[in-house]
């Protein structure tokens, strides 16, 4: 979970970039900010056909941990892209050989079909274009290259009315509508895996780290009331999915 | 949330020894948790008052179940 995007406002955690600035949130979920760790890219990367020395963009980098994972583990030129210059203050730091670009999801400064990979994990339910920010992923993958993909779903539809102002799990979508959107993208779609349990034991982390699910929510709700959202969460059921798609030829 | 200051209310019966907070890793539905709770230094008994076991891991078994 990491910040790419002005969707959503202060009120939401997860689409405040502050959030991923503290501890509150890495605490539960580890440096890769996301629920699973490094667990579904590893999942993943046994079924992608990333040459030895190919060049992968992390989108939504954080601190950089997937890129350099990339890195060490498969010799690949991993590089990663995020919004916020602290987390990538720290992944400069941590990483100084690390290549790092501040920037957008949506408006990605690389080159056309220049990428034998990209990973988003955690990151597309906060673009505010989901579509256009998977057609933008598109023109940067080579003919044949693969996208990998993991975020948070709707399990049971809601209409968007029903969930609290500036919420960011507005951004989460359902199975189908991500499907269909990575096809419009031009993507064929090679994998869908259901992950929700990773998100479940990340929220039994943040119920023990902060009492309840309302009390963590209410940190970030401007009337600190945090049973709205709570409400809303219950009425989506929220899950986790691992998506691999490529580039058609 | 378990306060510095309740732990410290608590004695270790076997040990004798007062309750510090500690960083407690458990096994709970299958899934690995990290949490901070009134433990004895000596024998490493760990304290679960009753609202943590009545609420929060009621919470907790309702969200890992899928509830």
């Amino acid at each position: 979970m990491k910040t790419n995007s002005s969707s959503g406002g202060a009120a939401c955690p997860l689409a405040a970039p502050r959030l991923y600035e503290t501890s509150a949130l890495r605490r539960a979920t580890g440096d890769t900010l996301r629920p699973g760790g490094l667990s579904l890219l590893q999942i993943a990367l046994q079924q992608t056909n990333w040459p030895a020395g190919g060049r992968v963009l992390d989108v939504g980098c954080g601190i950089g941990t997937t890129a350099v994972y990339l890195r060490q583990t498969h010799r690949l030129q991993a590089m990663g892209l995020d919004l916020s210059a602290q987390l990538l203050g720290e992944a400069a730091i941590a990483n100084p050989e690390l290549p790092l670009i501040r920037g957008r999801a949506e408006i990605l400064p690389i080159g056309d079909s220049s990428l034998a990979g990209l990973t988003c994990e955690c990151v597309l339910s906060l673009v505010k274009d989901p579509l256009n920010t998977l057609r933008e992923f598109h023109r940067v993958l080579a003919k044949d290259g693969q996208l990998i993909l993991s975020d948070i779903y709707r399990r049971r539809d809601i209409k968007d009315k029903d969930l609290p102002g500036n919420c960011c799990l507005a951004g989460a979508h359902n199975r189908d509508q991500l499907l269909d959107w990575l096809q419009q993208a031009g993507f064929s779609v090679q994998l869908w895996q259901d992950h929700s349990r990773l998100l479940a034991e990340l929220a039994a982390r943040l119920v023990w780290q902060h009492g309840s699910m309302e009390d963590f929510w209410s940190q970030f709700s401007a009337d600190g009331d945090g049973r709205p959202m709570q409400h809303a969460v219950q009425a989506m059921r929220p899950g986790y999915c691992l998506m691999i798609a490529s580039k058609k030829g | 949330m378990i306060s510095l200051e309740e732990a410290q209310q608590w004695t270790c019966d076997a040990c004798g020894q007062p309750m510090v907070m500690r960083e407690v890793v458990f096994l709970y539905l299958n899934g690995t948790f990290h949490v901070d709770l009134p433990a004895c230094p000596e024998c490493d008994l760990v304290f679960i008052n009753e609202e943590l076991a009545t609420g929060k891991m009621a919470e907790v078994e309702g969200i890992l179940e899928d509830k």
